[in-house]
């Protein structure tokens, strides 16, 4: 390598100095290596004495990290994060299951933090769009540009600063040591063995301090512990659900348990109980340990999964078999039956309301029989009861003495046994003895009592425009415009309802009709007024909004 | 990774360099010569350790020309250079002396 050689190489390698700077140095190198040559060796020997050339370049970058260029930070900054992730990748495969969760919901936390550092920044960009917009200058939007992208970038610049520090703080010690440590070596001589025995020192006083005053943290560590509580707080709500799933599911279990000593053949039901109660206890046992800083054992809980999984997908499979084998019988699981009957006295307006069968019995003039049939549950006891309702009755009853004993118990476990299960809707027949003539007569009672008319009443909001005197004194004409459809219809009004009516206002104008005698179809001003019956129109300040109420009238 | 040896051997040319500028000021390849009559190092490393110190203001230099022929730049120790190269001479002669006393010792019990 000649001179020339050497110093474009050298200048090459020394491109992220500033240009003053490099040709400082080749300057200086051009001195050495022409002082050499004027003493009688050739330029190749004299570039040769020099050195091991990576190792000058080294070293001059070395000596000039303050002066280095801006692309020379981002190369180093390039070369943190590989080294970063290189560090991350070791860690992480160093570290247990559950230190890689801890680890994840930590940063899950941190992002919360800084997601709640974002509210103060709203704040001030919020008092800066104030500012801008009472200024109301055109160029005021602008301004409010500059200003929110400022917060929004500090902001961005704060929340990035503040996650590095954290994970560095919490996670990373080592590595910004190692960081550290690497700038030092950068400072060649006694002076980095200096440093690096300070920054061992330092470490172990931290280690030392550490061990003995935990409790002496940063506010950000102070937040943390914060959020932790808080979600362990959440946690522990969580539990208390847990608990009762599992005494619930406890009890479910025992009566399975019991059903299965009793012989009732549904072994994946009771397996898949069994999976859910775990899991139940596993959550349970997660939770407490979560809360109570308790180490978890991975292979303990591995197992317990693994069995809960087996379990449940065994259970499931098994007890759809079952299930579908199983009979749903839709009906009474008892076939005995009572009855009881009662009388009612015919009128002439008697009518009888709701769902039952007419047997003709030409023997009953004046008189109604009615019967109700009901399964023969144990003590049970149904009484006919009559309802009044317009002017006639609503055949119910009461029931009462409705036990459950051992000897329907006996029966459901038989079924389930034979794989049956009854749906027992306790139906009562209602039969309802009368003569022809009283059937008629009810019926022709009954249609007349159809279909009652109504009387509606609602209201609705129109902005007047225009008055207008008509023919007829009585009469006026209101020019009405309904609000957001944008429709205008003249109607005529009588003069008593709007002698307050100015020109101009809202008024809340109240209508009646009769259902189903009169039927809204278009819903259209002109049919409004048409069809129902104006009774009253009042000031409103409301507007904007259709103000439609509708309400049946109470009688009187 | 770290030449240890380079290394320290870096840390005692620092103390040289800073020794030799205070006797009198030099230019780059006259100090050159005399650090490596004494000290078997490259050549071309010692021109580092003078950028350096300047950078952290230990030196500071001047130009001047010579008879012979090209300008040259004299490097002349400030206040801090000699501060610093009292402390390293301190440190430095307890750390010699510190190794000599051991090696003494433990010669002497082989």
């Amino acid at each position: 390598m000649n001179k020339e050689e050497f110093l474009n190489k050298l200048r090459k390698k020394l491109d992220i100095l500033e240009d003053k700077e490099i040709e400082d140095i080749i300057s200086e190198y051009e001195g050495y290596i022409e002082e050499k040559v004027s003493r009688g060796l050739t330029e190749e020997e004299a570039v040769k004495e020099l050195g091991d050339f990576n190792e000058i370049v080294n070293d001059l970058l070395a000596a000039y990290k303050v002066k280095q260029k801006d692309t020379n930070y981002i190369k180093k900054f390039i070369n943190k994060i590989s080294q970063g992730l290189d560090y991350i990748l070791n860690e992480l495969s160093n570290k247990s299951g559950k230190d890689i969760l801890k680890f994840v919901i930590e940063i899950a936390l941190i992002i919360l933090i800084i997601c709640i550092f974002k509210i103060p920044f709203l704040i001030v960009k919020d008092l800066g769009w104030n500012i801008f917009t009472s200024l109301s200058s055109p160029i005021s939007n602008i301004f409010y540009g500059i200003w929110s992208f400022i917060i929004e970038l500090s902001y961005f610049i704060m929340a990035i600063v503040l996650f590095i520090k954290i994970i560095e703080k919490r996670y990373f010690k080592n590595f910004s040591e190692k960081i550290v440590a690497e700038i030092d070596e950068e400072k060649e001589g006694k002076k980095e063995e200096k440093v690096k025995i300070k920054n061992e020192k330092k470490t172990e006083i931290g280690k030392e301090t550490k061990e003995k005053s935990p409790k002496k943290l940063g506010i950000v560590e102070i937040i943390t512990n914060i959020c932790i509580l808080f979600i362990k707080f959440i946690v522990l709500m969580i539990l208390i659900g847990v608990i009762f799933y599992l005494v619930g599911m406890t009890f479910a279990l025992g009566l399975g348990i019991y059903l299965l000593i009793k012989g009732v053949p549904y072994f994946g039901i009771f397996i898949l109980l069994l999976a859910l109660v775990l899991s139940g206890v596993l959550l349970l046992q997660l939770g407490i340990y979560f809360v109570f800083n308790k180490k978890i054992k991975a292979s303990h809980t591995l197992i317990e999964v693994i069995i809960i999984v087996i379990l449940s997908g065994f259970g499931l499979a098994l007890s759809t078999v079952e299930i579908a084998e199983t009979e749903i019988i839709y009906d009474s699981m008892i076939k005995e039956t009572k009855t009881v009957s009662g009388e009612i006295k015919v009128d002439d307006n008697l009518v009888l309301y709701g769902k039952y069968n007419i047997i003709i019995d030409e023997s009953l003039t004046d008189t109604i029989r009615v019967e109700y049939v009901y399964p023969d549950i144990n003590d049970i006891e149904v009484e006919i009861n009559l309802e009044h309702y317009n002017n006639g009755y609503y055949l119910d009853y009461t029931v009462s003495n409705l036990n459950w004993n051992k000897e329907i118990w006996n029966k459901v476990i038989d079924n389930l046994k034979a794989k049956k299960i009854y749906v027992d809707n306790f139906e009562i027949e209602k039969n309802v003895y009368m003569s022809t003539l009283t059937k008629e007569k009810l019926e022709s009672n009954k249609s007349s009592q159809n279909n009652p008319s109504v009387l509606y009443e609602f209201t609705q909001t129109y902005h007047v425009a225009n008055i207008e005197e008509s023919n007829d004194y009585n009469y006026l004409y209101l020019t009405v415009r309904q609000f957001q459809f944008e429709e205008i219809a003249t109607v005529k009004v009588l003069r008593s309802l709007a002698s307050e009516v100015k020109e101009d206002e809202n008024y809340e104008f109240t209508f009646q009709y009769e259902y189903p005698k009169v039927e809204l179809t278009e819903g259209t001003i002109e049919e409004i007024f048409e069809k129902c019956h104006l009774i009253s129109i009042e000031y409103t300040d409301k507007t904007g909004v259709i103000q439609t109420q509708e309400s049946p009238v109470p009688e009187n | 990774m770290i030449n240890i040896n380079t290394q320290f051997k870096k840390g005692v040319l620092e103390l040289l360099i800073l020794l030799m500028v205070k006797k009198s000021d030099m230019y780059g390849y006259e100090l050159v010569e005399k650090v490596s009559k004494i000290v078997d190092v490259s050549e071309g490393t010692i021109y580092p350790i003078l950028k350096r110190l300047t950078n952290e203001g230990y030196f500071e230099t001047y130009t001047k020309e010579s008879t012979e022929g090209p300008i040259r730049k004299y490097y002349h120790i400030t206040t801090t250079g000699l501060k610093i190269m009292k402390d390293e001479l301190k440190e430095w002669q307890k750390f010699s002396k510190n190794v000599n006393e051991f090696i003494e010792r433990s010669t002497k019990n082989e």
